[in-house]
């Protein structure tokens, strides 16, 4: 999901810009000093997550978690999403800077999304609902994404049909993986440490 | 009963990611164009060295003007063959967003052609015959092949070469773990700093 440089119109990547930056500045304004290891970790976790390839058809899809990383930190994934891009930029030219904001956008938002969803439902039940509301969260994520992903490359390309036939065509194992593997870990976490997704109690909720 | 969920679930988190745990390391296109002869002969792969099969190809000259949109072959290669030589831009485009881009000099061609290697002649001979070599064309011949030879190895090496180049360092991963928890750790110290 990473665009690249040179495919966008200039108003796309500076509507782009202002959001996804607004986003980062909005994510670390809310963001816990005590949530900081957490953060961090994950955002390595997304840094690394987009090495893991899925070859589909004609081209590669790789993992992107941004379904998991927007359950365990709300509005913090934005900056975790942006640095963890940021970097992938620089080091390794996937995307670029110029698409970094649109980039971060695509990515971060369907993780506020998942996160909002997660946390309205997720005390409602256990066992089978909670299983089924992660994987909703992991799948829909990356579903949000591709959508946005074709949105975004309409100014560029084709159709919207097109365009979202395609990816969700080619991020279809990726919804069903990333589903699968925020379900588990969603669970695990839950049963070995679950102050780690205590942003989705009522008190926080309601603390809001 | 509790633990023996935890088990699985590790189990099952494991299993998934030895699972899809290729380390190809993919999600950004190269290209890399040769002249051979008339012809621009590219090659598209990804960052972990698989081809790029129909990929969409676009050649323009230096003006901007389209001459040629196609696909690669099922082994991410294009072969266009040039009316006049001059300087092209290759463009790969993919409709998901992947994008690469590069350029063949007019130089390239007049290289090419200066050394174009001409055909050998069609009686060939194997050197083991060494009657044969008293034909006069007999050397030209095996020095022709010879050439055909080294440039195909040099090809191929030059592909490889580039291919490699392309690939993601791991140097480059480790440091980029390490520059997220450093500018993370520097938060996290101006914050408390800020705070005391």
């Amino acid at each position: 999901m990473h665009i690249a440089e040179g495919i966008l119109q200039p108003e796309i990547l500076l509507a782009g810009s202002v959001l996804g930056f607004s986003g980062v500045a909005y994510g670390l304004k809310k963001m816990a000093v005590e949530e900081v290891p957490k953060i961090a970790m994950i955002s390595c976790v997304l840094f690394v997550s987009s090495l893991v390839h899925v070859p589909v058809g004609l081209t590669n899809v790789h993992l992107i978690l941004n379904g998991l990383a927007g359950l365990l930190l709300g509005w913090a994934v934005v900056p975790a999403i942006g640095l963890a891009l940021l970097l992938q930029a620089i080091l390794f030219q996937f995307g670029g800077l110029t698409t970094l904001g649109v980039n971060i956008v695509v990515m971060a938002s369907p993780a506020i999304v998942v996160y909002y969803m997660f946390k309205y439902f997720s005390y409602m039940g256990n066992g089978f609902f909670y299983s089924v509301l992660t994987f909703s969260s992991g799948f829909l994520a990356i579903l949000l994404g591709a959508l946005l992903l074709s949105f975004t490359l309409m100014s560029a390309n084709e159709s919207f049909i097109t365009i979202a036939q395609l990816s969700f065509g080619a991020y279809l194992p990726v919804m069903i993986i990333e589903g699968v593997i925020t379900m588990f870990i969603m669970n695990f976490l839950k049963k070995v440490k679950p102050e780690l997704i205590n942003l989705s109690t009522k008190d926080t909720l309601n603390a809001e | 009963m509790q633990n023996r969920s935890v088990i699985f679930s590790a189990f099952v988190i494991t299993l998934l990611f030895c699972l899809i745990d290729n380390p190809a390391f993919a999600h950004r296109i190269n290209v890399f164009s040769v002249v051979e002869g008339d012809e621009i002969v590219t090659s598209v792969f990804f960052s972990d060295g698989s081809k790029c099969k129909k990929c969409p190809v676009e050649i323009s000259d230096m003006n901007g003007a389209v001459v040629v949109k196609e696909f690669t072959d099922e082994l991410g290669e294009h072969k266009y063959k040039t009316q006049k030589p001059q300087s092209y831009k290759i463009v790969i485009q993919t409709p998901l967003g992947h994008r690469a881009e590069t350029t063949v000099e007019k130089s390239e061609f007049e290289n090419a052609t200066n050394e174009d290697i001409q055909e050998p002649t069609k009686n060939i001979v194997a050197p083991k015959n060494r009657n044969n070599l008293k034909n006069k064309n007999a050397g030209q011949d095996i020095a022709t092949l010879v050439k055909q030879e080294v440039n195909e190895q040099l090809k191929t090496q030059l592909s490889k070469k580039n291919m490699k180049e392309n690939q993601i360092d791991k140097r480059d991963i480790v440091s980029g773990l390490g520059f997220i928890l450093g500018l993370f750790a520097l938060l996290l110290h101006f914050t408390k700093r800020k705070e005391q």
